[in-house]
């Protein structure tokens, strides 16, 4: 119990690192090359909207 | 199709609720890492002596000075600059304000810093100041506050705010409950008996702050707040070493 | 109802678009409000005789009625309002739970408006910056936000679109930290259940944080994220093209709600907060700095392609130019934030002056841009009465902005100086009074750059109420002749 403490006190002392990484790590995940379709599907959403609903799509 | 659709929306639902658990989990770090420790780090409050709760009419006068809103023109904190500490006096210890619900720091200075005001101006300057800004400080832009003369204390709920207040942590008494409302009275009437009021709580001003002692007005509890604003600790009695956060 | 969609296949019902339309209704009559509040209290600055000896009208009560009105009467029905419209759009859904829950939403956030704005100016006040409703009408708050999150967050999940577009995600943020924020910072004892007295949980400087994280995030969620979720919609929408980069907004997402939440402490340089958490928020406030300008980029380089816009379309332009206030607001605050700085900013005008850019500049006008763009088609009228009128209120506004925040910030900067002046004999060279007298001017100069921004809003009402009526004013087009044929500027 007490080496998982001091364990924990070693790593807290990194916090800045654990942030860094957390960073890099969601840049990472959201410049992955596979979400690159998904992105761009989501960013063309809003000029899509404006049939009614119940109406057909225009595209 | 059907098949897919369903395993879809599944997946898209939790990515919802998903979404909500991550804005928590983010948005929790930054409070949790800077305002937990505050309650927990002994040494955040300087251990002077001095800071006592306020008076039952001192606290009626914070409470007149919290719903005028003085706090969006005056400050209660003094920084420790060498400018702020020649004009106001010295800078301000967070034991200063730990019975403070809730504090009265402000964040502008449209008039001057207030936290230290107590014993600066006579009882009667302040009831023509408060009446007519301009007539005692003509450049003043502070608005009139003549109609706090008119209105009179409200005595029956007073035993009622100290309880409220013991509830979320200032340590009044038992007994400074049960004599609350006499306490009120006391301070403002010249000619109570205030050995009592006195030993409860101790440097507390007394007077008849508004002129008049027949009547207990909102002007009477302002100005008794505003007189003991920043007088409760004894500076020459601490050293620098005592403020040690 | 039979219809259905090519999506799906499934009937849907039609989207709620009378709730959005009173939100719109409610953000024009309180921003009045709010404008009108704004300059009276602006002018007893200059002008005491203005408070009028009453209890009712003194600065001290009215200017939570300019700052409550602002925030969360105009901005929060912006918000609410615009939150509904984009969610149902672009998940492809109506709003959940019907009819009843949206106008219980609308109609008690209308309450709690009129709730909170009796009491400032009746004397019932927490005395806590932009949380001074007392504890009944902040459990009334609590109760219609726990419903707007249900609407909102349940629109989403039975959504018909596989992504949740990224305004949606500043929304939800916006809805939920607001949430955490306002019980926290509002827990209180009730001194008895028919009084409207309360004291608040935390005292002295615990309670001056836990109200600064309050205060600090009121702007980074209400007004930051909340407009972002505007922004991210209404600027692609109105350029006609994608957002510059999704990724880039991801990651503005993510970075800005991180940061943000730190920052509290820089309204607390210098005083008895201990220093370790001035150096957090000072720290975190600099580091701001970096995905607000991502954000600001993305928004602005989303009209690259289509710049001809700013000339041609008055509402872009209010769009654009609020981003652009953002940078320019989130610039100046880390800034700010630095302790060197804010030792001569703090206390002073200089603060006024930035939050002003930010509400004027950045939330008034992107929820300008938002409601010219959304009136004609929620009342589906095929345009504006007037894009001429638009094109006033433009400049109007931005004439205002400019006299305010440029003599908020010689006058903030004037008084921080005077306050620290020493003369040859090492005496303070003045006296608090005479700081205060020499503010005159410029209290007259920024009173004159609120009535033009409240002229260019009654110009703004007016255009609306033009165009709900169906009328289209005959006028010159802003652009020549065939915008879609001109030719694009070279970039």
């Amino acid at each position: 119990m007490e080496m998982f403490q001091e364990i924990a006190a070693v790593l807290r002392g990194y916090w800045g690192l654990w942030l860094m990484l957390i960073f890099v790590g969601l840049i990472a995940w959201t410049l992955r090359p596979s979400a690159r379709q998904k992105h761009r599907d989501a960013s063309r959403i809003p000029l899509e909207d404006d049939q009614e609903p119940g109406r057909e799509r225009k595209d | 199709m059907a098949f897919r659709n369903i395993f879809s929306h599944a997946r898209i639902e939790k990515n919802g609720m998903l979404m909500l658990v991550l804005i928590l989990l983010t948005i929790s770090v930054g409070g949790i890492v800077e305002i937990v420790p505050l309650f927990t780090i002994e040494t955040t409050i300087e251990r002077v002596k001095g800071v006592r709760p306020y008076t039952p009419l001192e606290q009626v006068g914070r409470n007149i000075y919290i719903r005028e809103g003085c706090y969006t023109c005056h400050s209660q904190q003094i920084r420790p600059f060498r400018d702020e500490v020649e004009r106001y006096g010295h800078y301000s210890l967070a034991a200063e304000s730990m019975y403070d619900h809730p504090f009265q720091w402000g964040s502008k200075r449209t008039g001057p810093d207030l936290a230290r005001v107590g014993g600066k101006y006579s009882n009667e300057w302040h009831v023509v100041h408060m009446i007519d800004p301009r007539a005692v400080v003509p450049e003043s832009v502070m608005p009139p506050y003549a109609f706090l003369a008119d209105k009179l204390v409200r005595q029956d709920d007073i035993a009622g705010h100290l309880t409220a207040l013991r509830a979320v942590g200032v340590p009044y008494s038992d007994e400074m409950i049960a004599n609350a409302r006499a306490d009120l009275l006391a301070q403002a009437d010249p000619e109570a008996d205030t050995d009592a009021l006195m030993q409860r709580y101790p440097k507390a001003v007394t007077g008849a702050f508004d002129g008049d002692p027949k009547r207990l007005t909102e002007m009477d509890a302002l100005i008794a707040y505003m007189q003991m604003l920043g007088t409760l600790v004894d500076f020459s009695a601490h050293g620098l070493e005592d403020f040690q956060q | 109802m039979s219809a259905t969609t090519a999506l799906t296949g499934r009937p849907v019902a039609a989207y709620d678009e009378d709730v959005v339309r009173l939100f719109v209704i409610a953000t024009m009559f309180w921003g009045i409000i709010a404008f009108t509040a704004g300059v009276y209290i602006a002018f007893q600055l200059a002008f005491p005789a203005l408070n009028l000896g009453l209890e009712y009208t003194t600065f001290g009560r009215l200017r939570p009625l300019h700052t409550s009105a602002a925030i969360f009467a105009f901005g929060g029905n912006a918000l609410l309002g615009t939150s509904f419209y984009v969610v149902q759009r672009t998940c492809r859904a109506p709003l959940f739970g019907g009819w009843a829950l949206s106008r219980f939403v609308f109609w008690g956030y209308q309450f709690f408006i009129v709730m909170a704005a009796l009491g400032y100016v009746l004397g019932v006040s927490q005395g806590r910056e932009y949380a001074e409703p007392e504890w009944y009408v902040d459990l009334w708050l609590t109760l219609v936000w726990v419903a707007y999150l249900v609407v909102f967050l349940g629109t989403v999940l039975k959504r018909r679109e596989p992504h949740i577009y990224v305004a949606n995600w500043f929304y939800l943020a916006f809805i939920i930290t607001i949430a955490v924020l306002h019980i926290v910072n509002n827990l209180a004892m009730p001194v008895s259940l028919v009084g409207t007295k309360s004291y608040s949980a935390a005292s002295g400087v615990q309670d001056a944080l836990l109200q600064w994280w309050y205060g600090h995030n009121a702007v980074g969620f209400f007004l930051t994220a909340g407009f972002l979720g505007m922004m991210y919609y209404f600027v692609p929408k109105r350029a006609e093209r994608p957002v510059y980069s999704y990724r880039l907004s991801i990651i503005h997402f993510w970075a800005l709600i991180f940061l943000y939440i730190w920052a509290g402490p820089h309204h607390l340089h210098y005083t008895a907060l201990p220093d370790w958490a001035q150096t957090l928020g000072m720290t975190f406030s600099i580091m701001l700095w970096v995905p607000s300008w991502g954000g600001m980029v993305n928004g602005i380089m989303t009209l690259s392609g289509a710049w001809d816009k700013l000339r041609t379309d008055p509402v872009m332009r209010f769009l654009v130019t609020s981003v652009a206030f953002y940078g320019m607001s989130t610039f100046e605050g880390p800034v700010m934030s630095i302790k060197a700085v804010n030792a001569l900013s703090h206390y002073t005008d200089w603060t006024i002056g930035h939050v002003h850019s930010g509400a004027l500049g950045w939330v008034a006008f992107i929820s300008f841009g938002a409601v010219y763009d959304l009136v004609p088609k929620l009342w589906h009228r095929k345009e504006l009465y007037s894009m001429r009128l638009v094109g006033w209120h433009f400049w109007i506004s931005t004439l205002g902005i400019v006299l305010y925040i440029t003599s908020m910030w010689v006058s903030g900067i004037m008084q921080g100086l005077m306050w620290r002046a020493y003369d040859h004999l090492g005496f303070l060279q003045y006296s608090f009074v005479e700081t205060v007298a020499a503010m005159h001017p410029f209290y007259v100069i920024r009173g004159l750059g609120g009535v033009l921004f409240l002229l260019g809003a009654l110009i703004m009402v007016y255009n609306l109420v033009r165009t709900i009526r169906g009328d289209v004013r005959a006028e010159a087009p802003m652009t020549p002749a065939n915008r879609a044929t001109a030719p694009i500027p070279a970039e």
